[in-house]
């Protein structure tokens, strides 16, 4: 008895010995040879479909640049993380990818609220993102050397959209109603910041609560207010109920949102009364380029789906990064690069040929060439037309 | 043989509440359990109306085995019984409380009442009418629309009975229902419970601490003490039985009380 | 002011329709506390499946080509069938399988159960439609489309009427049905005293059963409702109005039936048209965001006064 209790504890012994090993050499000496990247876009909850599309997206570019990895000795690893949309679990995320240390950069978020506090995480590490979709400027200001984005912010959003509602539609009295988020506060304030510039009158600004389906309160007092145009900042889900209830009230005010209403689901829940709504996005019309319906094409082949408004952001986002990295194994002479090799061969990236634009990163990590485009709903069919676009940088507050 | 008992016995951690138990009743007797406090007559009444499962032995209704079965199948069964702290359902009115008591006698289907159709609201009548008719029998005639808490305390008692009586028992058990009350409410009690067994030939058990009531209408007694049956017999016998005599010294004589 | 005289009217229908709608699933919760003394955290989302399964009938018959022939009201009722039962019998299920079994565990333990279950379907129902329809948000085909206009500032949308209508009906069949019928009474005696409705022959768990039947039937007719009067519904519509419910039958006094009427009517009254009375009181100081604010806060004041809500008793520990 005496004698098999002594031979477990030495054979636990002997375990836990072999355990720690292991965990020091797979933890401390990473094989030289594997080199992941990641997505972190929401997978579940009510943003999936977005995120799924992100994902898919830079599933493409990683699919393609393989055998490129393969050539110079790694083998290319996608691993494609859920945020849930939610900043806990983005944090979470951030800090399941900063321990894995074979994880070379990150494609996403698509919420700027969960990129925010994630970006803290990755700071430590120095460990690089590519934004697909967050626009809030508050992303790149904070002048991070491993935060980029490659599509526009919000506060060329908002002006964007201000001066087309003031100049081209001529609306000299504005309501603004937002959904109280970093982005549709931030969209809403940056949109009426300028509109006041512009000179036009703001009725009143009012925060509805997202996930909400009642919005009569806020649109009896809108209403009173008699507006020539609403802005709304926030998402879709909101935004179209906002529209229809709007409507059925006999409110005739012009529709005009933010890229949250850039989904399909708008004209199926607006219906007809989506005729004549606007939105500024960042994404642009994918099959108004050849090299974009190739694309497009692409996707819809592999996946059996249209792809989602930033499916080819989340391709770009994904190259650009690659890009990064295979110059980061040049300069570091055919070997593994470091995180930070990675963090500053990414923000050099200039002139890079995406096929939403080009990207040239400048000190913050903003896209010189994002574009911005203003949609009209001229059918109830989506997406609707890009009746004007524009470059970004010139409406960046300097 | 209406009510029969073999050999129960309950056990409660260490102590034996009620110890080998035989105990029987006819159709449409008076009967009345007494014995010091602690004897164990609630708890034979709780296993009488399936509160509390028998350890061993069995209980039979009109030979129809009892034990094991749940209180709303031993009520299915045809007993009754009232609460020695009143039980009603306080935030319902007297006549709610007693059509609830007739429950099992509607035959009202969920489909029937959704459609509301002719069958169920003459049924309605009916138990409506059922009910006044036992309101009226238990002397809380005009009280219908009474919230039943807002009662005093000897129309509570004797609601307790009405519906105790709307579940149209062969045997009602009474928990000292006497209790409480001043000599002229105890002396109308004795009379009611008499006039119920003589006019609706129900059998009633009862457990009661006033020596008047349970020698002047009990037809049998049974004494317990600490669990264990110490004697039966009639109220003649109880009065001169030795044993009973002396549980009772230093609480209190039959004959003082 | 002239302009608050303007918006009042509409604000209170608006406030009225909400209620209607809050009313109905308050009850749900009401009644099942009443009868268990626990609270259906679950209530939420069997209102959702109520919402799914109304729009999925009205859907059907839209793919059938029978929703252009039928008269607008028998579509309604044939979608607040299938919203009712699919609710009231997922409401049952619900008691059996997370409920029961842990009837007599500590009060915490079946509040765990029921968060569990509420995840679970909005999963569920995620994964349903996802695999089904390819989409989990569904939109819900418009049946009453008239608006009644009485002044350029009252426009009376036809749909808030239905609601308004069908929520007077179905609340009022509730009461006959909890006054009158023996199984209404059955309710109200279990939510009293469990043992002692036993001894009059009723059985508690058949009883349980119905309660759960009949609040899960509320909540999924008020799904249905919510559907036709909103048009779009997403597997997570059940939260907000949950909470929104449940707030309505505590101030209405939980396990009050008339409560939680009263609850929902008077919080969807404050949320629309309060916040607008003080919006204009404070000069916009106070935007329509805090509608949320100002309707907790006076459910705070209320149960400061009053702890066991409006109509509610007072609390009252059972020995």
């Amino acid at each position: 008895m005496q004698l098999r209790c002594k031979s477990l504890t030495f054979f636990l012994m002997a375990a836990l010995v072999l355990v720690v090993v292991g965990l020091v050499v797979t933890g401390c000496a990473p094989k030289a040879n594997v080199i992941k990247v990641a997505t972190v876009t929401p997978l579940s909850g009510s943003q999936a479909a977005v995120g799924e599309s992100i994902k898919l997206g830079a599933q493409i570019a990683v699919e393609e640049q393989k055998d490129a990895f393969t050539k110079l000795g790694f083998a290319l690893q996608l691993d494609p993380q859920d945020d849930q949309a939610d900043p806990k679990v983005g944090v979470d995320v951030a800090q399941k990818l900063i321990a894995d240390k074979e994880v070379l950069g990150v494609d996403g978020h698509y919420n700027s609220g969960v990129a925010i506090p994630a970006s803290e995480v990755y700071k430590t590490d120095n460990l690089t993102e590519v934004s697909p979709a967050n626009t809030n400027p508050k992303v790149t200001d904070r002048k991070y050397l491993d935060v980029n984005r490659i599509c526009a912010r919000d506060d060329e959003q908002g002006p964007f959209g201000a001066d087309y509602a003031f100049n081209t539609l001529k609306a000299k009295n504005i309501y603004i109603v937002d959904d109280k988020t970093t982005y549709g506060a931030g969209v809403a304030q940056q949109f009426e910041a300028r509109a006041k510039a512009d000179g036009a009158t703001i009725l009143g600004h009012d925060g509805i609560t997202a996930g909400e389906t009642d919005f009569s309160a806020v649109l009896d007092k809108a209403g009173s207010a008699k507006p020539d145009l609403l802005y709304f900042g926030g998402m879709f889900p909101e935004g179209s109920l906002l529209l229809k209830q709007m409507r059925d009230k006999g409110i005739n005010a012009t529709f005009m949102g933010a890229d949250g209403m850039d989904d399909p689901q708008m004209a199926k829940i607006a219906g007809n009364d989506v005729i004549g709504a606007y939105y500024t996005t960042a994404a642009g019309d994918i099959n108004s380029t050849p090299e974009g319906k190739a694309w497009a094409d692409k996707y819809t082949k592999e996946f059996n789906q249209q792809p989602g408004a930033y499916a080819v952001y989340g391709y770009d986002s994904m190259n650009v990064l690659l890009d990064g990295i295979k110059k980061a194994i040049a300069d570091n002479g055919g070997k593994a690069p470091s995180r930070l090799q990675v963090s500053q061969a990414v923000r050099a990236t200039k002139d890079f040929q995406g096929i939403s634009s080009k990207v040239t990163f400048d000190d913050k990590g903003d896209n010189l060439y994002a574009m911005l485009f203003m949609k009209e709903y001229k059918t109830a069919d989506y997406p609707p037309a890009v009746i004007q676009s524009g470059t970004a940088g010139q409406y960046l507050q300097k | 043989m209406l009510l029969e008992a073999r050999g129960v016995s309950k056990r409660f951690g260490g102590l034996m509440a009620i110890d080998k138990i035989d105990f029987t009743m006819e159709a449409g007797q008076i009967a009345s359990i007494i014995g010091p406090n602690g004897a164990g007559k609630t708890t034979f009444f709780n296993m009488i109306s399936g509160y509390y499962f028998a350890d061993q032995g069995t209980i039979t209704l009109d030979g129809k085995r009892l034990t094991g079965r749940s209180p709303e199948h031993v009520a299915g069964c045809g007993i009754a019984r009232t609460f020695q702290n009143i039980r009603l359902f306080p935030g319902l009115m007297v006549l709610e409380n007693v059509l609830v008591g007739m429950h099992r006698h509607l035959s009202a289907n969920l489909a029937q009442i959704v459609l509301n159709t002719r069958g169920m609201r003459r049924e309605e009548q009916r138990a409506y009418e059922e009910a006044r008719e036992l309101l009226i029998y238990t002397g809380l005639e005009g009280k219908e629309q009474e919230l039943a808490k807002n009662l005093s305390y000897g129309d509570q008692r004797r609601l307790e009975l009405a519906r105790a009586l709307a579940v149209k028992p062969k045997l009602l058990l009474l928990d000292e229902p006497t209790a409480g009350m001043n000599p002229r409410e105890t002396e109308e009690m004795t009379t009611f419970i008499r006039r119920v067994r003589d006019e609706r030939n129900i059998a009633i058990l009862l457990i009661e601490h006033d020596m008047k009531v349970v020698m002047g209408i009990s037809e049998r007694i049974t004494v317990l003490n600490y669990g264990v049956k110490i004697a039966e017999g009639t109220p003649k016998e109880i009065r001169s039985h030795s044993e009973v005599i002396a549980a009772y010294l230093g609480e209190e004589t039959p004959e003082e009380s | 002011m002239e302009q608050l005289l303007h918006i009042l009217p509409q604000s209170l229908l608006d406030g009225l329709t909400l209620g209607f709608v809050y009313a109905m699933v308050a009850l749900g919760y009401t009644m099942i506390y009443g009868v268990m003394e626990l609270i259906n955290f679950a209530h939420s989302e069997v209102f959702m499946v109520g919402a799914f399964a109304g729009t999925e009938m009205l859907l059907f018959l839209q793919s059938r080509g029978y929703l252009g022939t039928m008269p607008a009201p028998v579509a309604l009722i044939v979608a607040l069938m299938a919203g009712i039962l699919m609710s009231g019998t997922l409401g049952v299920l619900i008691e059996r399988i997370a409920y029961r079994p842990i009837r007599y565990a500590p009060r915490l333990v079946p509040f765990i159960s029921a968060i569990g279950v509420s995840f679970f379907l909005q999963d569920a129902v995620r994964l349903i439609e996802g695999l089904w329809k390819n989409a989990f948000y569904l939109t819900a085909p418009s049946l009453f489309t008239s608006v009644i206009t009485i002044t350029p500032g009252l426009r009376v949308p036809a749909k808030s009427l239905i609601v308004i209508l069908a929520a007077l009906i179905m609340m009022l069949a509730l009461n006959i049905f909890v006054t009158r019928s023996k199984w209404g009474k059955a309710i109200r005696a279990v939510a009293q005293d469990k043992e002692t409705a036993s001894l009059m022959s009723i059985n508690v768990n058949s009883v349980i059963a119905l309660t759960f039947f009949v609040g899960g039937g509320m909540g999924g007719a008020a799904g249905t409702l919510f559907a036709t009067q909103y048009s779009l519904i997403d597997p997570y519509i059940g939260f907000i109005l949950g909470i929104k419910a449940f707030t309505a039958a505590v101030l209405g006094g939980i396990g009050s039936i008339p409560g939680a009427m009263v609850g929902g009517l008077l919080l969807g009254i404050l949320e629309s048209t309060g916040i607008v009375i003080l919006g204009f009181a404070t000069h916009g100081a106070i935007g329509i965001e805090y509608k949320d604010v100002l309707a907790f806060v006076i459910l705070i004041i209320i149960l400061i006064f009053k702890p066991g809500g409006i109509l509610g008793e007072e609390v009252r520990e059972k020995v």
